[in-house]
C-alpha cells in the first residue's frame, strides 16, 4: 500500500471543508475563510495558518489546483484555487466513510 | 496603503513557519490577514488571540513536517505543551494538536506503518478464511469484510492496495464477492444481513443485481430511512435517474433533520446536487434543478445535523484506539484524528494518550492505564473473546459465565450481548457456557 496515494489521502476538518467550500467554484484564501465560517455558522473560523498549511496539504495531495484567475481589483498577491476531479472523487469518499461512521455509532448507541 | 500596526506584527509572525512554507504562502497569508482585519475594521482582542493561536499550531505542524530533525523535536515539544493546554483550554485546539501529531507520524515511521500494514493484511485474511467456512449469513459478511482488509463488523473498507498488489486485491475482491452471494443466499430473511450486504455492493455489483437486495430490503423494512439512503446511493452510482428521484421524493416527504438517516440523505443529495453540473440537474432530479440552491443547504443542514453525533463518534474513536493497544498504526491516528476534530474531550483523552504512547514509550504506561480504566468492558469482551476463539488457555463455562455476569454488571448490556453472540460463534465456546443467556 503507497501511504502516498493520493486516493487515500485521509481528510482533515479544515482539508474537508475547504474543498466544500471549492465545490460552489474557485475562490481566494480570503473568500474560503469567509465562506467555511458562513456554512459551519461560525462555529469554524479559520486563520490564515491552518487554511494555507491544509491548502498546502491538498495541493501536493493534487485535490486542488492554483488558477490563474486574478480578479480585476482583486490584489495580485490573491491567489485563487480550484477543486479538482480527484479532490472531488476524495470529498466523495470521505463523505461515504462519514456516513458509514455515524451509521456503526447508531447501530451501537441505539 | 502602508501596512497597520497589526499587519505588520502579522508579517513579523511569519517568521516562525518554516522558510519554505513561508515563501510559498507568507504573502497570500499577509493579504488574509489584512482583508479580515478591514473586514473587522479594527483588531480585536479576539482577532488577536484567534490569529496568535492559529499561528502557533500552525507554525508547529509545519515544523514537525520540515525535514530538519532539530525542528521537529522542537515542534514536537510544542505538541506536548498543547497537549496539556488542550485539557485547559479544550476542544478548539484539539484540530491542530492531533494533526501535527500524525504529521510527526507519518514523517518517521512510515516503514513501521508498512510493516503494520502488511502484518494486519495477513491476519485478516486468516480470520476472513476461518469465517468464510461457516454457512451462517453473518459469519459470510464478517468474512466479507474481513477479505475487505478491515476489522470492523460495520466500517468496511475494500482493498486498498490494488495498485500495490493488484493479483492479491483481486483474489481478495473474487472471496469476498462469493462470501456475500453465500450470505445473501443464507440471510434472505434477515434486514440486517441484507443492508450490509448492500453497503458492501460495491465489491460485487453483480451479486447484489442478480439478488435485487435493495428490493428485498424494502419489502421487509419499508419506509425505513437508512434503505432510502441505500436506494439514492445504488441508483447514482447506476446513474439511473429515475430511481434517483424516486429516492429523493421519499426523502421529501420528510424534511425532519433530526432523524439521522434522513439528514444523512439529505446531504448525501446535497453533495450530489453540489457535484452536478445545473445543466444536467433537470435530467436527474428537477426538484433540485428548480432550486439546487436549497438542495445544497439541505445537505449543509444535514452536516451540521450530523455533528450532534460525533459524541458517539468520538466514542468509536475511543474504542478503536483501545480496543488493540499493541497495533498503533498510522491508521488509528489518522482515524482518531479525524474524530477528535469534533468528539468529546474523554475520547480526546484516550486517542491524545495513545497518540503521544506511540511516540514515547514513557507515555504507554500512562495511556495502558487509561485503557484499563475506562475501556474495563471492551478489553474483558476481548479476553472472552480470545480465549474462546483461541483456547489458550482453556475457557472454563464458569470463567465465562463469571465474565458475561461482570460485564452486565459493569453496566454495559451491549458488550455483553456482543460478546455473548461472538463467543458462540467461536470454535472453542465451552458446552452450556451460555446457558441461561440469549441475545434480543
Amino acid at each position: 500500500m503507497s501511504i502516498a496515494s493520493s486516493e487515500e489521502v485521509t481528510l482533515t476538518e479544515p482539508m474537508h471543508l475547504i474543498l466544500l467550500s471549492l465545490l460552489d467554484g474557485d475562490r481566494h484564501g480570503y473568500a474560503i475563510m469567509q465562506d467555511v465560517e458562513s456554512i459551519t455558522n461560525g462555529d469554524v473560523r479559520m486563520g490564515p495558518g491552518t487554511l494555507y498549511g491544509a491548502i498546502k496539504r491538498l495541493l501536493q495531495a493534487k485535490l486542488i489546483v492554483e488558477t490563474e484567475q486574478r480578479g480585476g481589483n482583486d490584489d495580485e498577491r490573491r491567489r485563487y484555487y480550484r477543486i479538482t476531479v480527484l479532490g472531488r472523487r476524495v470529498l466523495d469518499r470521505h463523505t461515504a466513510k462519514l456516513q458509514r461512521l455515524v451509521s456503526f455509532a447508531r447501530r451501537r448507541t441505539a | 496603503m502602508k501596512p497597520s500596526l497589526a499587519e505588520r506584527l502579522y508579517a513579523l509572525s511569519l517568521y516562525l513557519y518554516p522558510p519554505s512554507f513561508r515563501r510559498e504562502f507568507g504573502e497570500a497569508m499577509k493579504q488574509a490577514f489584512g482583508d479580515r482585519l478591514r473586514e473587522r475594521d479594527r483588531m480585536s482582542s479576539r482577532l488577536f488571540l484567534d490569529m496568535t493561536r492559529d499561528t502557533v499550531f500552525a507554525a508547529a505542524r509545519e515544523h514537525v513536517q520540515a525535514p530538519d530533525a532539530l525542528l521537529r523535536m522542537f515542534a514536537l515539544l510544542m505538541l506536548m505543551f498543547a497537549a496539556t493546554a488542550i485539557f485547559v483550554r479544550g476542544e478548539s485546539l484539539r484540530t491542530a494538536l492531533i494533526d501535527g501529531v500524525v504529521s510527526y507520524q507519518e514523517s518517521t515511521r512510515r516503514a513501521a506503518f508498512d510493516a503494520y500494514e502488511r502484518g494486519v493484511r495477513d491476519y485478516n485474511a486468516s480470520i476472513a478464511d476461518r469465517y468464510a467456512a461457516r454457512d451462517d449469513a453473518r459469519s459470510q459478511l464478517i468474512a466479507a469484510q474481513f477479505y475487505g482488509g478491515d476489522f470492523d463488523f460495520l466500517d468496511i473498507r475494500f482493498p486498498s492496495d490494488a495498485a500495490a498488489e493488484p493479483a492479491i486485491a483481486a483474489h481478495r475482491t473474487q472471496l469476498a464477492a462469493a462470501a456475500i452471494e453465500k450470505a445473501l443466499r443464507n440471510g434472505w430473511d434477515d434486514p440486517v444481513v441484507l443492508w450490509n450486504a448492500a453497503v458492501m455492493c460495491p465489491v460485487s455489483s453483480a451479486v447484489c443485481h442478480s439478488h435485487d437486495v435493495l428490493a428485498r430490503l424494502e419489502s421487509l423494512a419499508p419506509e425505513n430511512g437508512a434503505v432510502w439512503w441505500l436506494e439514492f446511493v445504488a441508483a447514482a452510482r447506476a446513474k439511473d435517474a429515475g430511481k434517483m428521484r424516486a429516492a429523493i421524493a421519499k426523502v421529501a416527504k420528510s424534511r425532519d433533520f433530526t432523524v439521522y438517516e434522513n439528514a444523512m440523505s439529505a446531504l448525501w443529495i446535497g453533495a450530489y446536487a453540489s457535484l452536478t453540473p445545473p445543466s444536467q440537474l433537470s435530467s436527474v432530479a428537477p426538484e433540485m434543478a428548480s432550486s439546487p440552491d436549497e438542495a445544497v443547504a439541505s445537505g449543509l443542514h444535514g452536516r451540521l445535523r450530523y455533528l450532534e453525533w460525533t459524541i458517539a463518534e468520538g466514542t468509536y474513536a475511543f474504542e478503536r484506539t483501545c480496543e488493540s493497544p499493541a497495533a498503533a498504526s498510522r491508521e488509528d491516528c489518522r482515524h482518531a484524528a479525524d474524530l477528535l476534530a469534533t468528539s468529546d474531550i474523554f475520547a480526546a483523552r484516550l486517542a491524545g494518550l495513545r497518540t503521544l504512547a506511540h511516540l514515547d514509550p514513557a507515555a504507554a504506561s500512562a495511556y495502558r492505564s487509561a485503557c484499563t480504566e475506562a475501556m474495563w468492558d471492551r478489553t474483558t469482551w476481548w479476553k472472552l473473546l480470545f480465549r474462546a476463539d483461541r483456547n489458550d488457555p482453556p475457557l472454563t463455562a464458569r470463567d465465562a459465565q463469571r465474565w458475561m455476569v461482570a460485564l452486565r454488571q459493569h453496566g454495559t448490556v451491549f458488550a455483553a450481548a456482543e460478546a455473548l453472540t461472538a463467543a458462540s460463534a467461536t470454535p472453542h465456546a465451552p458446552p452450556g457456557w451460555n446457558d441461561g443467556w440469549t441475545v434480543q
